[in-house]
C-alpha cells in the first residue's frame, strides 16, 4: 500500500460508517498502513468511548427520572426561577424604545471611533487564522465580523460565537453565512458575554475546511 | 434510549415560551428542571458521595443558574434533561475537584478514597473531556456523532432528520470523530 492518501481517508470513513464490513482482505490493508492502523484503532477507542459514556449519562437520566419523590426538587426550581424570573418580566414600551436609541446611539459612537483608525484601544482582541482563510476584522465586534476567503474552492461558512471565558459554551444559533461576513442583530449582540470567540469555518465544496478565529471585547 | 420523535424540537419551543415568561411554560419548565437536583445526586452516588447535602444543594443552584444563563444556546437536538446533563456534570466535577483541593490543604493523606469511587470520577473526567470536545465541533458534525451514539439513530434517520443524505451524514460523522480524536488527544496527550 502506498502513502496514507484520501483513498485511504475514504477507506476508514467506510469503516468508521459501516458502509464497507472490515473483512480480512479490508483489515490486511489497513495493517499495511501505519497511519491507518493508528487511524482506525484511535477511533474505535473513541467509539467505544462514546458508547460508555452514552449508556452513563442515559442510566443516570433514567434514574433520576424515575425517582418516586420529586416534590423536594421541584421546591428547590420553583424557588430557584421565583428568584430570577422578575427580570425577565416584559418591559413597558418606553423602556424598549429608551434601551433600543441608547444601544443605537452607542453602536454608532463605537463606529465612529473605530473608524478613525485610533491607536491604542484598551481593550485586547486576537485574531487565528488559516492559509486561505482570515478573520479582517480589526476591532470589537459590533455588529458584523468580516473575513477573507482566499482558496479557488467555493465555499460556504459556519459562525459560532462562543463564551471567551469558555467556549465549550456556544451563544445563540451557529449561522450559516455564504458571503464572508456576519451579522448579528442589536437583541443577539446583547444576549454576548463581554468577551467572545467567533470561530469561522469554511466549508469547501472539495476538500478540508479551516477554521479562523477572532476573540476580544463583543463592542 | 430516552428521546422521542422531535421532542428537542418541542424543547426548544417550550424554552422560547420561558423567555416569554409565559407562566404554563414556566410551570412546565420547573417540572422538568426538577431533574437538574436528581441528576447531580445520582452522578454523587456514583463518586461515593463525595458532596454532602449542603454541597449538592449549591451545585444544584449553579447549576440552575448556568442553564437559565443559557437557555438561548438550546440547539433542540436532544430532550432538555439530555441538554442539562452536561452542565450538571461540569458543575458536580468542579465542586468534587475544589473540595479534593480543600481536603488535601486541611488533612493530608488522612483518608483513602475508594477505589471505585476514583475509576467512576476518572470515568467522568474523561466524558467531560468529550463533551467540551463534542462542543468544538461543527454543528453538523457533531449533531452526526451525537445522534449516533447518544440517541443510537441509524444514519438514514441522522440524514432525515438533518435535512441531509445518508452519505453526508456518514461523512460528518467520520469528520467529527477524527477531529474529536484530535481535540482530546491535544487535551489528554498519551493519557486519552
Amino acid at each position: 500500500m502506498n502513502a496514507h492518501d484520501a483513498e485511504h481517508e475514504k477507506l476508514l470513513e467506510e469503516l468508521i460508517s459501516g458502509s464497507k464490513p472490515p473483512d480480512a482482505a479490508t483489515e490486511r490493508r489497513i495493517a499495511a498502513c501505519a497511519e491507518c492502523a493508528r487511524i482506525w484503532s484511535e477511533l474505535r477507542e473513541l467509539e467505544s468511548r462514546l458508547h460508555g459514556a452514552a449508556g452513563e449519562q442515559d442510566e443516570i437520566l433514567r434514574e433520576a427520572l424515575a425517582t418516586p419523590d420529586r416534590a423536594q426538587a421541584e421546591a428547590l426550581v420553583r424557588d430557584f426561577v421565583a428568584r430570577v424570573q422578575p427580570a425577565r418580566r416584559p418591559k413597558p414600551h418606553w423602556v424598549i424604545l429608551t434601551s433600543m436609541l441608547a444601544f443605537a446611539a452607542a453602536v454608532l459612537v463605537a463606529v465612529t471611533l473605530w473608524r478613525t483608525d485610533e491607536p491604542g484601544s484598551p481593550q485586547s482582541f486576537e485574531l487565528h487564522g488559516g492559509d486561505h482563510l482570515r478573520i479582517t476584522t480589526t476591532g470589537p465586534i459590533l455588529a458584523t465580523l468580516e473575513w477573507e476567503y482566499t482558496s479557488e474552492v467555493d465555499a460556504d461558512f459556519e459562525v459560532i460565537v462562543r463564551d471567551a471565558a469558555d467556549p465549550s459554551i456556544v451563544i445563540g444559533e451557529p449561522k450559516h453565512a455564504n458571503e464572508t461576513k456576519c451579522t448579528w442583530t442589536a437583541e443577539e449582540l446583547q444576549a454576548w458575554p463581554e468577551r467572545v470567540r467567533i470561530d469561522v469555518t469554511s466549508r469547501p465544496l472539495s476538500g478540508d475546511g479551516e477554521t479562523a478565529s477572532y476573540e476580544g471585547p463583543r463592542g | 434510549m430516552l428521546h422521542t420523535e422531535n421532542s428537542g424540537e418541542a424543547d426548544k419551543e417550550l424554552l422560547l415560551r420561558v423567555r416569554r415568561g409565559e407562566p404554563a411554560a414556566v410551570e412546565m419548565f420547573v417540572k422538568r428542571m426538577a431533574c437538574v437536583p436528581l441528576i447531580l445526586a445520582a452522578q454523587n452516588t456514583r463518586l461515593g458521595r463525595t458532596l454532602g447535602p449542603a454541597e449538592l444543594n449549591d451545585a444544584s443552584q449553579e447549576t440552575l443558574t448556568l442553564i437559565w444563563q443559557r437557555l438561548e444556546s438550546f440547539e433542540g437536538r436532544a430532550t432538555l434533561e439530555t441538554w442539562v446533563y452536561r452542565f450538571c456534570s461540569n458543575t458536580l466535577m468542579n465542586a468534587v475537584r475544589k473540595l479534593r483541593r480543600a481536603r488535601r490543604s486541611e488533612v493530608l493523606g488522612d483518608q483513602q478514597p475508594d477505589p471505585t469511587h476514583v475509576d467512576a470520577e476518572t470515568r467522568f473526567t474523561r466524558y467531560e473531556h468529550l463533551y467540551r470536545g463534542l462542543a468544538r465541533l461543527s454543528v453538523e458534525e457533531r449533531a452526526c456523532v451525537q445522534l449516533k451514539h447518544f440517541e443510537e439513530r441509524t444514519f438514514d434517520e441522522i440524514g432525515a432528520r438533518l435535512g441531509i443524505s445518508p452519505n453526508t451524514a456518514k461523512t460528518q460523522y467520520y469528520r467529527g470523530l477524527r477531529r474529536l480524536n484530535e481535540l482530546l488527544a491535544a487535551e489528554e496527550g498519551d493519557g486519552k
